[in-house]
């Protein structure tokens, strides 16, 4: 899905605020460094117990806020959103409950736990130093694929190695696939850089791309 | 379960952001008491994972790791092939495993680091990023006016340094590796490893040249 989280090339925004804060200072408030932790030891949670969770299905419940609360909440807001979303979605707890701020009873169970399924690499079909060509669409639910660099040519800078494919991972089924740099010139992306000598590097996986 | 239902979480947050009171404090204390009476999390599990975060996690760990790489060219060598190793060398608790990688700048090029999708970022080595590093407008204009985006940093660089974008869109983490400002050849490793900053491992200060007073 083309959600409103693809933000890259997106004209109009404005100047990037507070460019000089203290490096010492992880978190600026509290409640942020907390949900941060929540964040963390649950997913290590849902991991460890095989629940289906996987950080590609997170990503998706993030995309899945709102458009206009997407871009006006705090980045620790909308975590605190999808690790509720999430909470729910798994069977701990409920909306009430959340509302609330008290849990109804004791003790959960998740709703039969599916754990991901692996099924075999794709084989990888490029090398440094080939040109590819982003593909042009992807229906998938969840794609790491940037609308910015679809139908644009570009060069394999460098391989990576074997990664899950996200697109899949975000629905439970684990398939690795190749992984490369590849490089896009500045001038091939933007209208308003036909002079530009500079470069976009990104990973991508196999699937993502075509022979040029 | 997970349930990989798009429209379910949709319709979720909907509920959920209508329902609950704005401030997102007390929100976080809603989800972590619910988690806590639910037994999902443990008690005082939150506190005791922060304070293992903030001793062992933070831009210090690269400051530290830069410095070498400046005074051993061995070590930078071995940075550049592998850079977690690396890391461990000099930061036992860092994952030799942890996908990792070191981009250097070079008197003809400059880099930048970039999350457009979501905010991607050496978390569980650097710590946590800075706030503009995760903000919309970052996301978006990296990408596309990456020279504009540094001016904003004070960064002004001449059309001869090229400058490369790094869109980590995938598993893989880079940080940036500047050069050794001038002028520095006698400073012990600790020193320099004072200069280094949380911006530079990003890539929107490019010089890291001492302050007069510094000396």
């Amino acid at each position: 899905m083309d959600t409103i989280h693809d933000l890259g090339g997106t004209q109009g925004f404005g100047p990037i605020l507070n460019t000089a804060e203290d490096d010492s200072v992880l978190f600026s408030e509290e409640w942020k460094a907390r949900i941060w932790a929540v964040a963390m030891m649950s997913m290590a949670k849902l991991s460890r117990d095989r629940t289906g969770w996987t950080l590609d299905w997170y990503r998706h419940v993030l995309e899945r806020l709102p458009p206009d609360a997407y871009l006006r909440l705090d980045y620790f807001e909308k975590w605190i959103l999808a690790m509720m979303a999430t909470a729910v979605d798994e069977g701990i707890a409920d909306v009430q409950e959340l509302s609330d701020g008290r849990a109804g009873g004791r003790g959960f169970e998740y709703d039969a736990p599916t754990p991901v399924k692996e099924v075999p690499a794709a084989s990888a079909r490029f090398k440094p130093g080939d040109e590819v060509v982003a593909r042009r669409d992807i229906g998938t639910m969840h794609t790491r694929l940037v609308e910015y660099v679809r139908g644009r040519s570009g060069i394999v800078d460098s391989v990576i190695g074997p990664q899950p494919l996200p697109d899949k991972a975000a629905v439970g089924t684990i398939r690795k696939e190749q992984t490369y740099v590849v490089s896009f010139r500045m001038a091939d992306l933007w209208p308003e850089a036909s002079d530009s000598k500079d470069s976009l590097l990104i990973d991508m996986w196999d699937s993502y791309l075509e022979p040029a | 379960m997970s349930s990989y239902d798009s429209d379910k979480v949709a319709k979720l947050h909907r509920e959920l952001h209508s329902h609950l009171p704005p401030e997102p404090a007390l929100r976080l204390k809603a989800l972590e008491t619910v988690l806590v009476e639910k037994g999902f999390l443990a008690v005082d599990a939150v506190d005791k994972w922060l304070d293992d975060y903030s001793e062992n996690v933070g831009p210090m760990n690269g400051a530290k790791v830069i410095a070498r790489a400046w005074t051993d060219a061995k070590f930078a060598e071995r940075l550049a092939k592998h850079a977690a190793a690396a890391f461990a060398e000099i930061i036992p608790s860092v994952d030799k495993d942890y996908p990792l990688v070191a981009v250097f700048n070079t008197p003809e090029t400059h880099n930048l680091v970039v999350c457009t999708l979501c905010s991607c970022y050496p978390l569980g080595i650097l710590g946590m990023s800075p706030s503009w590093y995760k903000s919309t407008e970052y996301r978006a204009r990296a990408v596309r006016d990456p020279r504009g985006v540094l001016a904003e940093f004070g960064t002004a660089l001449p059309d001869t340094i090229e400058v490369k974008v790094w869109d980590s869109t995938s598993d893989r983490r880079y940080m940036v590796i500047p050069e050794r400002p001038e002028g520095t050849d006698d400073w012990s490793e600790e020193n320099l490893a004072g200069l280094v900053t949380r911006n530079a491992m990003i890539g929107t200060v490019r010089d890291l040249s001492p302050k007069q007073e510094a000396r």
